[in-house]
């Protein structure tokens, strides 16, 4: 339990998908607008993340993996150079069986957050999660505790973000760093600060 | 054929899979065969160098690896019953992170699994450096959880079981500029010749340099400075791999035998 | 010399660099401009990929139905990523290793997709394949500005060569390992963009709300 705990918070803090490794930057910059959008795509994001990053790691250890297909008889095959398009194929199915879902089922909770979730098909970080459990090789439990702590660690830095953002509205920036210039320093000292618990034993 | 229609669309998907398909099978086959040769002389490189057949400072060409592993032999240990095992092959055991069919993975119970590795494998490929069939060297691989990834290394121990001659790190995925210091070969020097066992056979290995704590020299090696996590790291998995869980029951009877 | 060569090849150096313009494509690479050999090694990959994909799809753009247009688009490039990723390990096995998942993610790297998308299914193969080369150097000229400087304030040296002597050699220079560090990137292409936006007014964004000059103060129960 404690090693779940550990890679939870590490994920959320020290490995943090945005701040320490760069990804989905480009929808970070563009919805860190206004606190209320974030909260919407930083909730479709842990989701998707939650739902995907499990289900990447059941096709990686049943069917991608070096002598992953044993169980049909098939243990002298090795399909990992489908892992990438396998992922993404993944990834695209879930977003879209997701939207479809909530459009029928959950039409308020649709209206809040259905669309952000298209742009979530291309977003480097949840290709990007999917593709560190397969290179860490991480049992179904650890990729469930990383799924869920890679989306709220987004989720977490994005809406932070936009209350900065919200509260540097009002501020004198130099012309030349008005917008994407200021974002990015701001990033930056997010950054530090996220990766300054890293010296915590989890 | 209109480019709406849903017979367009099918073809399109499907001509679109067949050509992807037969491009990335195809690259995938060509270069498997140059991919895995490399694997294999990369892997062989770390173990002729700790071997003490070759300098380990020097830039070896492919033909000196290679000659020089044909005095090596590579031999299979059970870590359940501690002796070497002579049924099964060798040469499916020695890449730790291949899922293999004939391989049991055994629970490390949390108070002894000091690498965080949850479990480990029952079979390890070790390998033997003789000559005039006397031990000179027996370099075992060892791997553990480091600051931000698993940290894979080769650890070549003399022929008292205790005295180490030398030690690689091949893969991790520490800071670049300071965790990976670990693969500083005027750190890595600092190994040779230091014990991890005493007298009574316990082990006294440790890294750092708080003195309080830290063992006599003889068994300690330093720290790096800024890249405390990673090289604590590196000490748990050493201290795990030849403790009672890891490769200390093997060593004791392996010795015993020698002594005989 | 330079205004002769075709617009579609120069203009996303500076003027339209896809990065601090139009926001694209730093994602899956910013991570790795610790190195400059990385960077060098990642940006070949993107305009290896985004050459292929651009003259692929631009060569089948009428026949590409709407319904499933970013799917085929997304297949393109990923098998080409893929036969990217193969031959890095084939060819280049240390440096794929230090690349490891990041060479995976040109898939989702938005310049990728977004220059297929936006160039590519509109425009002929000759010129796409223009787009691809000049987006590719744009891309490249970012990032490796960004490891140059982070290399060489972080270890001192540059593809292997000791520029600045470190301290623990007996020089002078002492490594700051903030470079290396994810932050230090954020600073540095804020710096880039404060750069090129002030040398390029046409680039700047508009502030969301003007700053009036406050009138003086009144007298008041403190005013001598």
């Amino acid at each position: 339990m404690e090693h779940l705990t550990g890679i939870f918070l590490r994920a959320v803090f020290v490995e943090n998908l945005a701040l320490a490794y760069f990804l989905g930057i480009c929808t970070f910059l563009a919805v860190s607008k206004q606190v209320r959008t974030a909260v919407g795509l930083g909730t479709a994001v842990i989701v998707v993340q939650t739902v995907t990053v499990p289900l990447n790691n059941l096709l990686y250890h049943l069917f991608i993996a070096d002598g992953a297909m044993a169980w049909a008889g098939l243990g002298h095959l090795d399909f990992s150079y489908l892992g990438l398009i396998s992922y993404i194929g993944v990834i695209a199915a879930t977003v879209q069986i997701l939207e479809m879902v909530l459009q029928r089922y959950f039409p308020v909770l649709f209206q809040a957050m259905g669309i952000y979730l298209p742009l979530l098909t291309v977003n480097c970080a949840i290709l990007g999660a999917s593709l560190f459990i397969v290179q860490r090789d991480y049992n179904f439990t650890e990729s469930l505790a990383y799924g869920v702590g890679v989306g709220s660690g987004w989720a977490i830095a994005l809406i932070t973000l936009a209350g900065l953002r919200e509260k540097m509205k009002y501020s004198d920036i130099p012309e030349g760093l008005q917008g994407l210039g200021i974002v990015f320093m701001t990033a930056g000292l997010m950054s530090m600060a996220f990766i300054s618990v890293a010296g915590f034993e989890f | 054929m209109d480019n709406d229609s849903p017979a367009k669309a099918i073809l399109v998907v499907t001509i679109t899979a067949l050509v992807c398909s037969v491009l990335v099978s195809g690259a995938a086959v060509f270069l498997q065969p140059l991919q895995q040769a490399y694997a294999d002389i990369e892997r062989i490189r770390y173990i002729v160098q700790i071997s003490g057949l070759v300098d380990s400072e020097a830039e070896l060409s492919e033909f000196d690896i290679v000659s020089a592993y044909r005095d090596i032999s590579l031999r299979l240990i059970d870590l359940e019953s501690g002796s070497f095992d002579t049924d099964l092959d060798p040469q499916s055991f020695i890449d730790v992170s291949i899922e293999n069919e004939l391989q049991e993975s055994v629970n490390i119970p949390a108070a002894q699994d000091t690498a965080a590795l949850q479990s480990r494998p029952r079979w390890v490929a070790v390998y033997l450096v003789e000559s005039d069939a006397e031990l000179q060297r027996i370099i075992f691989p060892i791997y553990g959880r480091g600051m931000w990834s698993t940290i894979y290394g080769y650890l070549a121990i003399e022929g008292d079981l205790s005295t180490i001659a030398g030690v690689v790190f091949y893969e991790h995925g520490e800071t670049p500029g300071i965790g990976d210091q670990i693969q500083r070969a005027s750190w890595l020097a600092g190994w040779r010749g230091k014990r991890l066992y005493d007298e009574q056979r316990q082990l006294q290995f440790n890294i750092g340099t708080d003195s309080a704590t830290s063992p006599a020299a003889d068994y300690r090696v330093d720290g790096i400075a800024g890249a405390t996590l990673t090289v604590n790291g590196v000490a748990n998995m050493v201290r795990y791999w030849f403790g009672p869980h890891g490769y200390a029951p093997f060593m004791n009877q392996y010795l015993a035998e020698l002594n005989l | 010399m330079i205004s002769r060569l075709p617009q579609a090849l120069v203009a996303p150096l500076i003027d339209e660099n896809p990065i601090t313009l139009h926001i694209l494509g730093i994602c899956s690479a910013v991570a790795i401009t610790n190195s400059l050999y990385s960077a060098l090694v990642m940006s070949a990959a993107l305009t290896a990929v985004l050459c292929f994909s651009n003259v692929v799809i631009s060569t089948i753009r009428h026949h590409l139905p709407h319904a499933v247009r970013i799917i085929v688009e997304v297949t393109v490039i990923a098998s080409a990523v893929i036969v990217v990723d193969e031959m890095l390990q084939a060819f280049a096995p240390e440096t794929s290793r230090i690349l490891s998942v990041f060479v995976g993610l040109i898939i989702t790297n938005c310049i990728v997709l977004g220059r297929a998308e936006n160039f590519a299914a509109h425009n002929p193969a000759g010129v796409s394949f223009l787009d691809a080369v000049g987006n590719g150097l744009g891309f490249s000229l970012v990032l490796c500005t960004v490891a140059t400087i982070r290399e060489l304030f972080g270890t001192g040296g540059l593809l292997g060569w000791q520029i600045f002597p470190a301290t623990d050699a007996g020089g002078w220079f002492e490594p700051n390992s903030l470079f290396l560090l994810p932050p230090s990137a954020f600073f540095i292409i804020g710096g880039i963009v404060w750069l090129i936006r002030s040398r390029k007014p046409q680039q700047r964004e508009k502030a969301e709300f003007d700053i009036i000059a406050s009138e003086p103060a009144r007298s008041s129960r403190w005013s001598t």
